[in-house]
């Protein structure tokens, strides 16, 4: 029986040229969860009825469910970043849910992936706050209504404070995708360890347990996709609007 | 809520639209604030606040340590850096801490834009 972590296991499909490059599971669940984010926002988008049906109507609310979240958190300047926080939504969203299919990959359990996309926003809202405000950004590490006296200890905080930032985001992503997952394994290797030892009727527990969490584990990828996007336009609002 | 309006994007008319909102949103009782994040929460929400507590100490703690131990392998000057920048690493892992528990969520500077921002509710569920 598989261990609890090898799910988590990168395997290589195809080899690439060097020993670093090769197209693997993770990737391949990648193009599986950009692929199904096409063909939904595709199909949903491609009749544009007056009433919307099902799928338009799931389509429409993803847009409007996001569009409200930027509308709230970063206000009209943030409109031209909707394509960019819809991406990352749908792309982290679908691919918590397509994780949950038995079998598959969750790419999102992986802080390499996590991380990097933190790292992307990260790098994008600072650019855009420079951009912005110029060298006046910087004034951002500067606490308004201390002392001058606590401003050499209270600028470094400011910055790590800063700097922490695209750490928290991917560690909260990835910590709460692998221990989901982590925990959904053990309790299936549960139904077998207590299956075996009372003839089956023990397995129940565990089984019922295990639909529970699974539903736990649906809530959860949807908040966490949620908590990702809804922080990059915290950021993005602290970058566009320097207090 | 009309969509896709052209509103000013005056801070006057986001205000009250957000006063507006809460209003509507108290009054319809599907507040989706949390407040101010001290009031009390209770089971998922509760653990949910205290990992991500957790997670901002550790994320900001490790950054300092990173920061030192980099600085003391470029200037050579001891474990002196990495001792400091631990505990300015804490610092900063508290502040985000304190931050994040009176509802400022992570803004740098103690004063939040807008007074007023709306609550968002990220520290909820199993966050």
């Amino acid at each position: 029986m598989a261990g609890p972590l090898e799910q988590f296991q990168i395997k290589s499909l195809v080899d690439g040229p060097v020993d670093a490059v090769a197209y693997t599971n993770s990737s391949l669940w990648m193009s599986v969860t950009v692929v199904v984010v096409t063909v939904f926002m595709l199909l949903g988008m491609s009749k544009r009825e007056m009433v919307p049906g099902r799928w338009q109507s799931l389509a429409e609310s993803m847009y409007e469910f996001v569009g409200n979240m930027i509308r709230d958190n970063v206000g009209d300047e943030g409109r031209k970043f909707f394509p960019f926080i819809f991406t990352l939504f749908m792309f982290i969203l679908f691919g918590n849910l397509l994780g949950l299919i038995p079998g598959s990959f969750t790419f999102t359990s992986h802080i390499i992936v996590t991380l990097c996309m933190a790292m992307f926003v990260f790098l994008m809202v600072t650019l855009v706050g420079l951009a912005k405000h110029g060298l006046h950004f910087f004034s951002f590490f500067v606490p308004s209504g201390a002392p001058v006296a606590l401003y050499p200890l209270m600028i470094p905080i400011e910055i790590i404070s800063y700097l922490s930032r695209p750490v928290s985001l991917s560690v909260r992503l990835f910590a709460n995708m692998m221990a989901g997952h982590t925990m959904l394994k053990v309790f299936a290797g549960f139904v077998f360890g207590l299956g075996a030892v009372t003839a089956g009727v023990g397995g129940i527990l565990p089984i019922a347990m295990m639909v529970a969490l699974t539903g736990f584990e649906i809530l959860v990828a949807f908040l966490q996709a949620y908590v990702f996007a809804v922080l990059t336009c915290l950021y993005l609002n602290d970058a566009l609007h320097l207090h | 809520m009309t969509e896709g309006d052209n509103k000013p994007s005056s801070d006057d008319f986001d205000a009250r639209l957000r006063a507006a909102r809460n209003a509507y949103e108290a009054r319809s009782g599907r507040s989706s604030s949390t407040g101010d994040g001290t009031q009390p929460k209770s089971g998922m929400q509760g653990l949910g606040f205290a990992l991500r507590v957790g997670t901002e100490l550790v994320a900001a703690t490790g950054i300092g340590v990173a920061i030192g131990y980099g600085l003391d392998r470029w200037l050579g000057t001891g474990p002196w850096l990495l001792i400091f920048f631990l505990f300015l690493g804490g610092a900063a892992g508290v502040t985000n801490v304190y931050r994040l528990a009176s509802g400022m969520d992570q803004g740098v500077g103690w004063r939040r834009p807008g007074d007023n921002t709306p609550e968002k509710d990220d520290g909820r569920g199993k966050s």
